[in-house]
């Protein structure tokens, strides 16, 4: 069945690109790579449009394009956001190689409407429920602690929220934090937060671009149900020698990039460390003095080109978090990925992309009591084989297809010690492939109608050595235990995923659009506390776990103003989702045989409307979002059966950013975020039991915590003096201006000087926060 | 355990938390009826019956009054067990024997509710030795009290520690968010020569010492495991979510009613 699937997928794949190129054969390509003409960075998504046929491309995540045309005189134009238009005229008689470079908009240039640049993207592409963020453009925003953080400023637009202080998991539409594809430079990442959720693990300085798919996500994209985060590293400059970095209140960052042969290769190297912990040596107390309590990242990517048609990226990303008191005690934790990739060009309108991919999460935990040493670790791997292929047949149709297969293996915790009896404790490793295949077509079919669709297969082989248990019908107790060898492949599922993006022009300045995908997620994090943890753990689908499917339905209004300088959009969704986790009470997640029998299965849902109004142009720029939404999950043994509010749901999301430029060195920008507060359980009533006083809970997250409110502000001072190499910045920011004690948690509990009292006491995390970062360049 | 542990850490290194009592309107359950009933090898059997309150109430729990209570061993024998005091039901028969089923049957406001437990096999306490301990970023300097027991061979036996220091229970001096009931399966000890240190009680010279080692069934390690949960868990935040403990109970009733054997040894610091 599944490999008939795969042979059909196949066939049609073949016919389709038969159809293509046997079509295109009067007509001559141009083709090439859009560069930044002072770094030699690819450009990603610049568009390269012809004035004649009133029609464009864009260019591909590596910067390369390919035009097919008739033969004849054009007059293109090639923009960028953020720099100066180019246009050309060309004389097309002939397959023309035709690299672009782009030089960056000066500060002044900035300022003035850039008019010849196509900047209603947001209303022609297929692409909706998409955001894509520019690194540069957020580093003016207000921050905590002085670190820019992507996630955090993610969540300032609609249908993307985090809990509130503290956490950086995102909650896309409704979806829990590992439902998001995470991939950086194509490898996944699988925790995304540092110091327990406090800051995301992407270092903005080793951060080129940023894009966030909520909804319509195309077939070249699989594995997660909620959403994709795109996230490429930068590549470094290929032309100078150069570098950037900043200290700011915990954490120092620097960023080293050069030509390791001019204009062929080049590497970068950033690196970020917290350094809250070295100020601990100055301490009186001698425990604390022998504390650790940092985090650090490392970011390295190479590239080298041979030709103009082969091209090798190699990139690395290395972090970890440290916890620790003397040597009585240590925790750390940590994501390791490595990607190799081969670009090559078979033609000047087949582009392939093969790379080779590593990822890693794990963490330790270690104590020691005297001559006891006890530890136990746990982690995450994945090898992972893909091919994808994009082939420009013609201007009107952009066709992507790939291949891919992942080697997961799931180490579950296991704990080893030097105490007599008990050396060591082990739950079994898991292993499964994970493959898919997918085609995709980007198609113009009229100047008003466009579409994106495509067709993914994917498929989930579970693998031995394992042993495979059965359970009774209330999954309490193990009744069969089937032993499987090395390699052998005992469960397979599998199924296809459709994705279908339209757009349809009104009229220049509007367009609507529409989208339907359905997605598989064969993995899935356990976790029964409020917040991400190190210790949530990957487990992957079996015999009993079965995989998450979402399906999801999207609408969307696009309007722009006034030549582009407004932005608006609205849009509604629709999600179903099905074989979604939840927990037995006080279920033991972390060190179980069976943790089969601590789960519960049911099937969750979300729907809202989302509106964005933006002004990217002008001295004035920002946007507001708003977010009106409903996600709820019904499993039967929960809530009596009813369903309930999902922790996340959050009725109402306001978020307002604002930037405005002072002066040539001044900038100033504030944020402010309203939402209402998360679905918590409070209790309706208590009870004595052995003396203790216990908390009586009726209905599941029936209650809200208080209403989430915060203002930030922030002002930038650049000092960038003309004709210096050496340029740097001052970002002064405040968090939460007002000093809002927004509620973390909530505790019910005796009160303290009247045991014969219950109280409710709320902790808040952080009040008002000023902080101050330094940054250069050179 | 580790969770709520590196939180505190991280809470007294980094943050500037701050708390407050806070006002909230709750909604009022019903009364529900909580039971805490034991039969103890060999003893006389015991329930107290009480009502649940609302939460910003005093603590003076209502008393179950005038409910019909009796416990059958699963051999034809049923006891009645008398209210001796409001809410405080005994029978001086002596019940409790190895591997038989008790059920306890309540009849209380016109509704029944009941609940059985299987006596569990006695572990015996071997001896107790204590050892100081200076003070590290974990535990308070004091003397610790480590127990020693062989645990009977098979999986499957389950245990609750207790300790009492001068005839009460402490409040535990380190945060780790553990207990205040330890319990355990015997998954990954079974049949070995077992030893526990009561790491969050230092106790000091003059202290009496009385530890107990209650066998349970199934239920009640699901019942008390859960109950340290609840206990713990707050609403929001980092916690684990708050839910009700699992009841071996019928009927919408609270708690537990267990069939327990009770192995106890004392010791003076000195």
């Amino acid at each position: 069945m599944n490999a008939m699937m795969i042979r059909r997928v196949g066939i049609t794949m073949v016919l389709v690109l038969f159809n293509f190129i046997s079509h295109s054969q009067s007509r001559y390509t141009i083709s090439g790579y859009v560069r930044d003409a002072q770094t030699g960075e690819d450009l990603i998504a610049a568009t390269i449009y012809i004035d004649e046929i009133k029609n464009g491309v864009l260019s591909n995540i590596y910067g390369f394009y390919s035009i097919t045309l008739d033969s004849g005189t054009y007059n293109i134009q090639i923009s960028y956001m953020g720099y100066t238009t180019k246009p050309m005229t060309i004389n097309l008689h002939k397959n023309m190689k035709l690299p672009l470079e782009l030089e960056p908009a000066s500060e002044e240039l900035n300022m003035i409407d850039i008019t010849a640049e196509r900047l209603d993207e947001n209303v022609r592409s297929t692409e909706m429920s998409t955001v894509k963020m520019d690194v540069n453009e957020i580093k003016n925003l207000p921050v905590l602690f002085g670190e820019v953080d992507i996630l955090k400023t993610l969540s300032l637009l609609p249908g993307i929220s985090t809990n509130g202080d503290g956490a950086t998991g995102l909650h896309v539409r409704g979806g829990s934090p590992d439902q998001n594809l995470i991939l950086l430079d194509e490898a996944p990442v699988y925790n995304a937060s540092h110091l327990l959720g406090f800051f995301s693990v992407f270092n903005s300085d080793a951060i080129k671009s940023v894009k966030l798919i909520k909804g319509g996500i195309p077939a070249n994209y699989g594995g997660k149900i909620s959403s994709v985060l795109d996230i490429k590293m930068n590549e470094g400059n290929s032309k100078k020698l150069s570098a950037t970095g900043g200290i700011g209140l915990i954490t120092s960052r620097l960023t080293v990039e050069a030509p390791i042969i001019k204009n062929k290769s080049s590497f970068i190297i950033s690196g970020r460390r917290t350094y809250a912990d070295l100020f601990l040596v100055f301490s009186d107390d001698e425990e604390l003095k022998k504390s650790k309590l940092y985090f650090y990242d490392l970011n390295l990517k190479a590239n080298y080109r041979f030709s103009d048609k082969d091209r090798l990226y190699l990139s690395g990303y290395f972090g970890r978090d440290v916890l620790g008191f003397g040597d009585q005690f240590e925790f750390d934790w940590g994501n390791t990925t490595g990607t190799l990739r081969w670009n090559h060009l078979f033609s000047d309108k087949l582009f392939m992309n093969t790379m080779f991919v590593f990822s890693d999460y794990n963490y330790k935990f270690s104590v020691k009591f005297d001559e006891d040493e006890i530890s136990l670790q746990s982690g995450i791997q994945d090898f992972i084989l893909k091919t994808d292929m994009q082939l420009f047949p013609n201007v009107l149709n952009n066709i992507k297809f790939g291949i891919s297969t992942t080697f997961h293996r799931f180490s579950p915790p296991s704990f080893t010690s030097n105490i007599p009896g008990y050396e060591e404790i082990t739950i079994q490793k898991r292993y499964a492939l994970e493959s898919g295949i997918y085609i995709l077509n980007e198609q113009t079919f009229t100047d008003k109608l466009s579409a994106n669709y495509g067709l993914r297969y994917s498929m989930f082989n579970l693998m031995g050595p394992v042993d495979d248990f059965t359970f009774d019908e209330e999954r309490e107790n193990i009744t069969d235990t089937t032993t499987y060898s090395t390699g052998e492949i005992f469960k397979t599922y599998g199924g296809l995923e459709p994705r279908l993006a339209v757009t349809y022009l009104l009229n220049e300045k509007s367009s609507v659009k529409l989208s339907y995908n359905r997605m598989r997620q064969y993995i899935h994090l356990l976790s029964n506390t409020g917040s991400s943890s190190p210790t949530d753990l990957w487990i992957p689908s079996s015999s009993t776990v079965k995989p998450q499917i979402g399906d999801q339905v999207a609408m969307g209004y696009f309007r722009n103003f006034k030549e582009n300088m407004f932005e608006t959009s609205v849009e509604v969704y629709y999600k179903y989702l099905q074989n979604q986790i939840d927990y037995k009470p006080g279920a033991n997640i972390q060190f179980n045989h069976a943790i089969e029998t601590e789960l519960l299965f049911g099937t969750g849902q979300s729907y809202g409307l989302e509106l964005l109004a933006k002004k990217s142009q002008g001295r004035f720029t920002g946007w507001v979002a708003y977010t009106l939404s409903k996600t709820t999950k019904h499993i039967k043994e929960i809530n009596k059966g009813e369903s309930y509010p999902a922790r996340h749901d959050r009725t109402h999301d306001i978020s307002i950013v604002s930037s405005y430029t002072l002066s040539k060195k001044w900038k100033i920008a504030a944020t402010w975020v309203y939402s209402t507060g998360l679905a918590v359980t409070f209790p309706a009533g208590k009870y004595e039991y052995k003396g203790y006083i216990v908390s009586y809970y009726t209905e599941r997250n029936g209650y809200r915590m208080p209403d989430y409110h915060r203002m930030d502000i922030s002002a930038t001072f650049d000092r960038n003096r003309k004709g210096k190499n050496f340029q740097s910045s001052w970002n002064f920011s405040i968090y939460n201006v007002y000093a809002r004690q927004n509620a973390y948690s909530i505790a019910f509990r005796p009160t303290e000087n009247d045991p014969n009292k219950t109280e409710a006491v709320q902790l808040s995390l952080f009040t008002i926060i000023p902080s101050i970062t330094w940054n250069f360049k050179f | 355990m580790r969770k709520s542990l590196f939180f505190v850490c991280l809470s007294a290194t980094l943050l500037m938390a701050c708390q407050k009592v806070i006002v909230i309107d709750l909604n009022s359950a019903d009364p529900q009826v909580v039971v805490e009933g034991f039969v103890e090898e060999g003893g006389q059997p015991y329930v107290y019956l009480s009502y649940t309150g609302n939460y910003f109430d005093s603590n003076n729990f209502l008393k179950v009054k005038g409910a019909i209570v009796s416990i059958s061993d699963g051999t034809g024998l049923t006891v009645l067990l008398d209210e001796i005091t409001d809410g405080v039901y005994r029978s001086k028969t002596t019940l409790g024997v190895t591997g038989r089923t008790y059920t306890l049957n309540i009849l209380a406001d016109g509704q029944e509710y009941s609940g059985s437990s299987v006596m569990p096999e006695l572990a015996t306490i071997d001896s107790l030795t204590f050892v100081y301990s200076p003070k590290t970023p974990f535990t308070e300097a004091g003397k610790y009290v480590t127990f020693y027991f062989r645990e009977p061979a098979g999986v499957g036996n389950n245990y609750l520690f207790s300790f009492y220091q001068n005839g009460v229970i402490p409040e535990a001096t380190n945060h780790a968010g553990e207990g205040p009931f330890f319990v355990y399966e015997d998954e990954f000890f079974d049949g070995l020569n077992f030893d526990f240190v009561f790491y969050p009680f230092p106790t000091f010279p003059g202290d009496l010492i009385t530890i107990e080692l209650v066998s349970l069934d199934d239920a009640g390690f699901e019942f008390y495991n859960t109950l340290n949960a609840t206990l713990n868990s707050k609403s929001g935040g980092f916690s684990e979510l708050p839910q009700n403990p699992v009841t071996n109970m019928s009927e919408g009733a609270i708690g537990y009613f267990g069939a327990v054997a009770i192995s106890r040894k004392t010791i003076i610091i000195y």
